[in-house]
């Protein structure tokens, strides 16, 4: 089968991964070959849309971006796993004690419907096990929730068939990221160690804990790439525009007269502070939460993850190794566009979808039984 | 870790059924497809076979005309035959015109014949049974003969007439008995009689009371139109 498979070049193709952002889209595709996984194509475009424009006009244009992307990436099929957005997405953490375990499914839904003011025979909602925690004399299992109502759900839906996808799933965007990174975290010494993977969006910036693999901690944190442009265009009084493409100039190292530089740095490191000092918080939850288990690394994904400023001040605050994100490491990048050939710290929430329902998952669910109901009517 | 989705279930439900609808379609499609290629396939050699088999009435009514016509014929034979049959039956086969001839040529001038009895008598198995004779003629002779001497038959030939001298009489029966038309002659009746001598109408210097001395005579022959072979 597999000499067949390699002589037909025969793969298993994962649906597209969708992450449609607040200020781009990007789309990637990944074929997986038995021992190793190949990018098919991988597009992003920037999203410009205006602000004041209604929802269904926005709906529009992220139509059209997406369709635009699937004529000229070298996508195969149309099948879609996409990620419900974040500000859409209710996130929050439960801790049960044991005794309330066997009946976890239960207190969660009702607390879901009493936190969130979720109808849950139309809403959604999903959860994971993020560990045993300690709480006082109690050991207490903690819980982290999503949910999501039914509009945001249909209208995420009616996006991705108005533009000729099918989706296959809808994912949380936490979980997505953090599988792009769960397959580096393999070896033995790995099931001790924490990594920290902060998404920087433009609105929201997802912090992930997660050991092993799995997920400890999940924490919406409402800064981004975008409170970086607001603080150089109040700092400058100057427009949104221009004060993001002073940032991107200063991210090339493009030479910007001393009057204009020393504001705008202040204005990144003031919001970089602001947001290394909610992960922080994050952190010392976690340690204080999950005793023991180290931190080993943070990895900065998303379009945030280039600002020099947010990594150093994030360095100063987490005492711990920051990098840069690389969610296409180790893979075959032959037919990729450039968009996957450069910095593709911001693909890593779009890889990790397409990633859904392949590798090894601790969760209980075989693999191939997934990825063979995912991957259902996915051309070959 | 565990793969959450939140894809709703009805959608879920609503795109396998989508998907089961198009299997379905696929495969009502399918079958609708070999339908058509075996109806017309079917179609095709049904045609074919129409057009063999109006092929084939075409030659049947065409060969029911020949056996019709040979019916015909065989029965139009069947009558002839059984006429010629009849007809065999019945010809007994005489040439009397060259039978005529032949006396003619045989009777010499100083033979004059007065009557020539042709009599057809028919050929009887054994003639003269007391010598173990029998006679035959050329077709087999049958022994339910009708009376009537019709078919198979035998010409009795009786010449009578005068001749100026009993040679002339002998010497006739000599030349009927070699003639290959007559068989079996026998002069019957031998006579001198005197006839009145009958002047040429106009001649000169005969007397109308002058007699002649003559020989009369009968002959009797039979055609040699049979054989007689010996009778075991």
């Amino acid at each position: 089968m597999r000499t067949w498979r390699s002589m037909t070049g025969n793969h298993q193709i994962q649906p597209i991964g969708l992450d449609v952002g607040h200020s781009s889209l990007k789309m990637v595709q990944l074929a997986v070959d038995e021992d190793r996984i190949r990018v098919l194509s991988a597009r992003q475009t920037p999203l410009d849309i205006d602000p004041v424009l209604e929802e269904r006009e926005r709906d529009e244009a992220v139509v059209l971006a997406i369709r635009r992307l699937l004529a000229e990436g070298q996508f195969r099929g149309r099948h879609v796993i996409s990620a419900l957005p974040m500000d859409k997405l209710k996130i929050t953490s439960l801790r049960l004690s044991e005794a309330e375990t066997p009946d976890a499914d239960k207190i969660l839904r009702r607390e879901a419907t009493e936190r969130f003011g979720l109808d849950l025979t139309r809403d959604s909602m999903n959860y994971l096990h993020a560990g045993a925690v300690r709480q006082g004399e109690e050991v207490k299992n903690e819980y982290i929730l999503f949910a999501a109502d039914s509009e945001t759900i249909i209208g995420h839906i009616r996006i991705l068939e108005g533009a000729g996808l099918t989706p296959v799933s809808i994912d949380a965007p936490p979980c997505a990221v953090f599988r792009t990174f769960e397959r580096t975290m393999r070896r033995q010494e790995d099931k001790e160690r924490t990594i920290i993977v902060a998404d920087v969006g433009y609105r929201y910036t997802t912090v992930v804990f997660g050991r092993s693999s799995e997920i400890c901690f999940v924490k919406q944190i409402p800064v981004g790439t975008g409170q970086f442009d607001e603080g150089i265009a109040s700092s400058l009084r100057i427009s949104m525009t221009d004060a993001e493409s002073l940032r991107f100039r200063l991210l090339r190292d493009e030479p910007i007269d001393a009057a204009t530089r020393r504001p705008v740095v202040d204005a990144l490191n003031l919001t970089a502070e602001q947001l290394a000092g909610e992960i922080s918080l994050c952190l010392r939850y976690y340690t204080v939460t999950f005793r023991g288990k180290r931190v080993e690394r943070a990895v900065i994904a998303g379009g945030g993850a280039y600002e020099q400023a947010l990594r150093d001040v994030l360095r100063r605050h987490l005492s711990v190794e920051v990098e840069i994100a690389e969610p296409l490491r180790g893979f075959d990048l032959g037919k990729a566009g450039d968009d996957g050939r450069n910095g593709s710290a911001d693909l890593a929430l779009a890889v990790g979808l397409s990633l859904k329902g392949w590798g090894a998952s601790a969760s209980g669910i075989t693999p191939a039984t997934v990825r063979d109901s995912l991957l259902e009517g996915v051309p070959a | 870790m565990k793969d959450l989705d939140f894809l709703p279930e009805w959608y879920k439900d609503r795109r396998r059924r989508h998907s089961m609808v198009r299997r379905q379609y696929i495969a009502l499609a399918a079958i609708f497809l070999g339908m058509m290629t075996f109806n017309l396939t079917a179609m095709h050699r049904a045609t074919r076979v129409a057009a063999d088999l109006t092929r084939h009435a075409d030659r049947q009514m065409s060969a029911e005309a020949v056996v019709h016509e040979f019916d015909r014929v065989t029965k139009e034979l069947s009558q002839m035959k059984t006429k010629a049959d009849l007809i065999h039956r019945i010809d007994t086969r005489f040439d009397v015109a060259a039978i005529l001839a032949e006396i003619s040529h045989v009777v010499d001038e100083s033979v004059v014949l007065s009557r020539i009895d042709l009599i057809a008598e028919p050929i009887a198995r054994a003639e003269n049974p007391g010598r173990g004779k029998g006679a035959k003629g050329r077709g087999a002779a049958k022994s339910e003969e009708p009376p009537m001497p019709l078919g198979d038959a035998k010409l009795r030939i009786v010449l009578g007439g005068v001749s100026l001298d009993s040679v002339s009489v002998t010497n006739l029966v000599c030349r009927l008995d070699e003639s290959p038309y007559f068989q079996r002659v026998t002069p019957t009746l031998y006579d001198k009689v005197k006839v009145p001598l009958q002047p040429p109408s106009g001649a000169a210097g005969v007397k109308a009371s002058e007699m002649l001395d003559v020989t009369s005579f009968e002959i009797t022959c039979y055609l040699a139109n049979y054989a007689e072979t010996e009778v075991r």
